[in-house]
């Protein structure tokens, strides 16, 4: 099939001219670029090289490309591919006559690796069904495992101008994913149950096409479409054996196949009173899914039933979404900008009441939100902004809130008075008001009910946010470009007693970039970024001790507060090369050294007793260091003959407190083991990579 | 200054740049691989030798501009006239005449970002993509089409990235000539496969205009996500409240040093909501990891937090078909 369309792709290229013309194309010329060579890594030293391979084919092999271009005054193509038949294969095909069509073709392949070289104890890993007989906890007897899925893309665009300025356009696309990705599950319902890691299969198809017609000149515009996409999964449940449930057969949910339709118009108006421009948006739109209902689970005596006020969940959610904005220049130097959108997500999948007292409810909410924005031009040196943004939700089936406020607020000056010399500084602050449902719950502080009071998402709760943006650009003899970009950005959880309190960030980049004449171009770039988030929880061992509710009471051996206090600070540093060395050879040299370290703070309560267990730190937590290095010379040998030889160089470090040390299995009692892969445990490598390639330019 | 003049959609000097239409009844084409192929293979080795080119006038003395643009779709509709040269940069009558003492009409060098723009949009402003430009924030922040689309000149920064298998540019290399610590996100560990050419900064956000916040493609931040992730669009029997609000509760989707472009981990990132009763509320920290801080092998490591931490167990975080409480709490 990929042949085929490869092939396709390749002859109507260059057979469309010829297909479509009246006259004989005299004008039409083709160029372009062929290229063919290989690639060889070696990344012994990886235990397990699936985050080398990430996202990328480095696998040893044939390595190709072909970019070719064909230019006449009516028609006009262009063919891209690269890396043919492998799991990254890339083409694209694009072509039309001008004024009156265009249409475009492409697949696009992507492989995502998670695990190579995992053990498992199961048979069937990555399948829907998935078995083996527990307990298991030799993995040198174990099956070798590796997980990752292959995700291809292919699509087409037509897009019919002939009628201009009324247009019509298709596009359609088909996204298939195969293979497998890391999962998990409980294998009780307690965490001391322990818990196994499985492969879970990914068959998934996405098929989307649209549909849109519309209306095009200078002063206007206008659209509809119809959009309609369908998502099937060959497999909605995956079982697999539990061994604390007396290796029984146990059942893990995967997604439904769903279906999804949008209807959406789109209009704008040009040229209107004071230079305005008016613009608006609706949609609407639907999802369903349709789920049988499961009407058994796994227990300690085996399948038990289960039973719902019905036997099938239909899933639906319906969006609308109306925009308006209006962009003005009612004086010179004046841009205005006002809006107003509404969003409303109503759903209305069946409510479920399950026997074990689990209810389903769906969730809803409407969005207001309205604004504007004025900039003002003071000369031809400062511009100043500002502008105010409210936005108003309601919800249903949130149980925690149901409505919050936001209201936003920015100051902007831009200066370039120096001629070299741009800057731009930029503040916002946010204020959410939000009504929380629970204030007021329990009686006393020794009902349950009272901590409620207490627990308020950090997603939706009150919080003021102050962020501040400056950037610098500097040029400098015409050569040198520097660039500074800072941000801070601070929120504050200000009502929150329990849970997140507050997070800030800071990040620091600096860049510079110098051209020596045109035969050299020379880039450097530092970053340095600070995240914190600060956290309180509470801990009730026992609530026959007084207040064991209330976070503000004093603390006892079993019921305390223990705060959080999180950190993650990047650094990247690098610089890249690029030089015409002689008259045929450019050499372009890259480096990259990027690193993250952070850490896990944990501190109880003042007045905590000392019989109580303190918390150790965290002092790995996703710590890494990538270093990257990339040397190429291209070598014209000719005016068609191009050779390219390169190397490159990574390495990779990783140290987290989740996985240093890691262990196949962590036993426990009475069938009670959790049993791993390996998945994420082991991701560092040190890989050299050369490759060549031999291009042809005609 | 010298007034800044929108080029005519026509050019003031030269022939008509429209081409003229097909007749009707133009053959299908065939769409048998293998026979195209044949037809293509005769078709290119029986193709006129392509003509030589009428260079415009104006390569006479920019011959580097005129390379740079004549393979692109701005300059195989040039004439020996220089009518698309004309068409950004105004009549060049005058500049003919005396090229060393008269200048042509619209210089770009001092021009704001809209004078800019507007050449660009005497022509482009009917196109399709560029419905909501003045809408955009681009629009609003100064950002020229020059800005991102370099007809011409070589780009002078030069972009630093690791090794990748495509030798397509990278979106985000021009992208992040302002946006800069976005680029510099798409380094961590934990990143969307944008700098190995899989995913386009286009792809979510309209940098040509929208009328959604940061110019998202789509209405919401879900709908935008679940565009390409339909697996997670639902909806679920049981559904997770943060999820249905924003996927951005929980990601960073321009990159992040934890895995699944986390914000932060489990159980640190789950705590921050789930803070009532039971195991939610108990630390995690080192005490409970495979090892000890003294690098000694712990002997009962908390399945709460070695591996993945909550996710061991409640793996179905996005929601969950199983039926009961299981489902509920996303351990099925």
């Amino acid at each position: 099939m990929n042949r085929k369309l490869i092939a396709l792709l390749v002859a109507n290229a260059f057979a469309a001219p010829y297909a479509f013309a009246d006259d004989p194309p005299s004008d039409f010329r083709y160029s372009g670029t062929v290229g063919l060579g290989g690639m060889h890594t070696d990344d012994k030293d990886a235990p397990d090289a699936s985050k080398l391979n990430e996202y990328r084919d480095l696998s040893n092999g044939v390595l190709s490309i072909f970019d070719i271009k064909g230019r006449g005054s009516r028609y006009w193509f262009d063919l891209f591919g690269e890396n043919i038949g492998r799991s990254d294969e890339y083409v694209d095909a694009r072509g039309g006559k001008y004024d009156s069509f265009k249409y475009r073709v492409y697949t696009d392949a992507l492989r995502h690796n998670f695990l190579f070289d995992g053990r498992t104890p199961y048979t069937g890993a990555g399948g829907p069904v998935q078995a083996a007989t527990f307990p298991r906890l030799d993995p040198s007897q174990w099956n070798a495992v590796n997980s990752g899925y292959k995700r291809r893309d292919t699509g087409v665009m037509f897009e019919l101008q002939s009628a201009n300025p009324w247009y019509a356009r298709i596009d359609a696309n088909q996204v298939n994913w195969s293979g497998s990705k890391p999962g998990s599950s409980s294998q009780g319902t307690s965490p001391g149950n322990g818990f196994v890691e499985l492969q879970l299969p990914v068959d998934y198809i996405t098929k989307n096409a649209q549909a849109e017609a519309g209306y095009n000149t200078r002063r206007m515009h206008f659209d509809i479409s119809y959009l309609a996409s369908k998502f099937e999964n060959d497999n909605k449940t995956v079982t697999w054996t539990n061994g604390y449930y007396a290796n029984g057969t146990d059942t893990t949910y995967l997604a439904q196949d769903n279906r999804y339709q949008r209807l959406m118009g789109n209009a704008t108006f040009r040229q209107l009173a004071l230079d305005t421009t008016l613009a608006m948006r609706f949609t609407l739109d639907e999802l369903k899914s349709t789920v049988p209902i499961g009407t058994s689970i796994l227990g300690s005596t085996g399948l038990t039933p289960i039973s719902a006020n019905v036997q099938t969940y239909d899933g639906k959610v319906k969006n609308q979404t109306f925009t308006a904005t209006a962009s003005s220049a009612p004086m010179k130097g004046l841009d205005t900008r006002i809006y107003y959108n509404y969003r409303k997500r109503d759903e209305t999948s069946t409510e479920v009441t399950f026997s074990d007292g689990a209810v389903a409810e769906p969730f809803s909410y409407t969005k207001d939100n309205a604004g504007f924005d004025v900039y003002w031009r003071l000369g031809r040196a400062n511009r100043f902004g500002g502008g105010y943004d409210w936005l108003d939700t309601k919800r249903e089936g949130r149980d925690d809130f149901d409505r919050t406020k936001d209201q936003r607020v920015f100051l902007e000056w831009r200066n370039n008075s120096l001629d070299d010399l741009a800057m731009r500084l930029k503040y916002q602050r946010l204020d959410r008001d939000s009504n929380f449902l629970h204030a007021n719950d329990g009686t006393s502080t020794s009902d349950p009910n009272y901590l409620n009071r207490f627990v308020t998402a950090f997603d939706l709760s009150n919080v003021t946010q102050d962020s501040w943006k400056l950037t610098l650009d500097y040029t400098a003899f015409g050569a040198l470009d520097l660039g500074f970009e800072g941000i801070i950005k601070n929120n504050k959880y200000k009502d929150n007693t329990l849970g997140r309190l507050k997070d800030d960030r800071r990040e620091v980049y600096l860049t510079a970039s110098y051209a020596f004449g045109p035969a050299a171009r020379f880039t450097v770039f530092g970053d340095n970024e600070e995240i914190k988030y600060d956290s309180t929880h509470r801990v009730i061992g026992d609530n026959t001790k007084p207040n064991p509710y209330d976070p503000f009471s004093a603390p006892n051996a079993s019921n305390y507060n223990w705060g959080g206090k999180i950190k993650d600070r990047n650094w990247a540093v690098g610089a890249a090369f690029d030089w015409q060395a002689t008259e045929r050879l450019v050499l372009k040299a890259s480096a990259i050294y990027y690193k993250t370290d952070g850490d896990v703070d944990l501190s109880l309560q003042e007045g905590v007793p000392s019989s109580v267990v303190r918390p150790l730190p965290v002092t790995s937590w996703d710590d890494t260091k990538k270093k990257s290095f990339n040397l190429k010379g291209v070598y014209a040998f000719s005016k068609t003959w191009t050779f390219t030889g390169g190397w490159a160089y990574e390495r990779y470090e990783y140290s987290d407190s989740q996985m240093d040390g890691y262990q196949y299995t962590v036993p426990g009692s009475s069938n009670q083991n959790a049993y791993l892969n390996g998945t994420y445990a082991r991701p560092q490598y040190s890989a050299n990579i050369l490759y060549f390639l031999v291009n042809y330019r005609f | 200054m010298v007034p800044f003049r929108l080029a005519a959609a026509r050019p003031i000097i030269g022939s008509n740049i429209r081409p003229a239409r097909g007749r009707q009844g133009e053959p299908t084409m065939r769409l048998q691989s293998t026979v195209a192929i044949a037809v293509a293979s005769l078709a290119f080795a029986f193709s006129p030798p392509a003509a030589a080119a009428d260079e415009p006038v104006c390569a006479s003395c920019h011959q580097g501009a005129h390379d740079s643009i004549a393979l692109t779709k701005h300059g195989a509709k040039n004439d020996a006239m220089g009518s698309m040269c004309q068409a950004c940069h105004g009549d060049a009558s005058k500049h003919l005449e005396d090229p060393m003492k008269n200048k042509m009409v619209n210089r770009f060098a001092h021009a704001t970002a809209s004078e800019k723009s507007a050449v660009c949009l005497t022509c482009h402003a009917g196109n399709r993509h560029l419905a909501f430009w003045e809408s955009g924030k681009h629009a609003k922040n100064e950002v020229a089409c020059s800005d991102c689309h370099n007809i011409h000149d070589k780009q002078k920064t030069l972009p630093v990235g690791p090794f990748t298998t495509t030798q397509r540019p990278i979106e985000a290399d021009t992208c992040g000539r302002c946006h800069k610590q976005v680029r510099n996100a798409t380094m961590k560990p934990s990143h969307h496969p944008i700098l190995e050419g899989k995913v386009k900064c286009s792809d979510c956000h309209n940098p040509h205009g929208a009328l959604t916040h940061v110019m998202l493609k789509h209405e919401t931040v879900n709908q935008q996500c679940y565009s390409c992730h339909a697996d997670k669009r639902g909806p679920f029997l049981h559904s997770h409240p943060p999820v249905e609000e924003s996927c951005i509760t929980c990601h960073t989707p321009h990159g992040s040093s934890h895995e699944k472009l986390l914000a932060d981990k489990a159980p640190n990132l789950c705590q921050d909501c789930h803070v009532t009763g039971r195991h939610p509320t108990n630390f995690y920290g080192s005490g409970q990891a495979w090892l000890l801080p003294d690098g000694n092998r712990n002997a009962s490591p908390s399945t709460r937090f070695i591996a993945r931490g909550c996710l061991n167990c409640h793996n179905q975080i996005h929601g969950s078909n199983a039926p009961g409480t299981r489902g509920q709490a996303f351990i099925r």
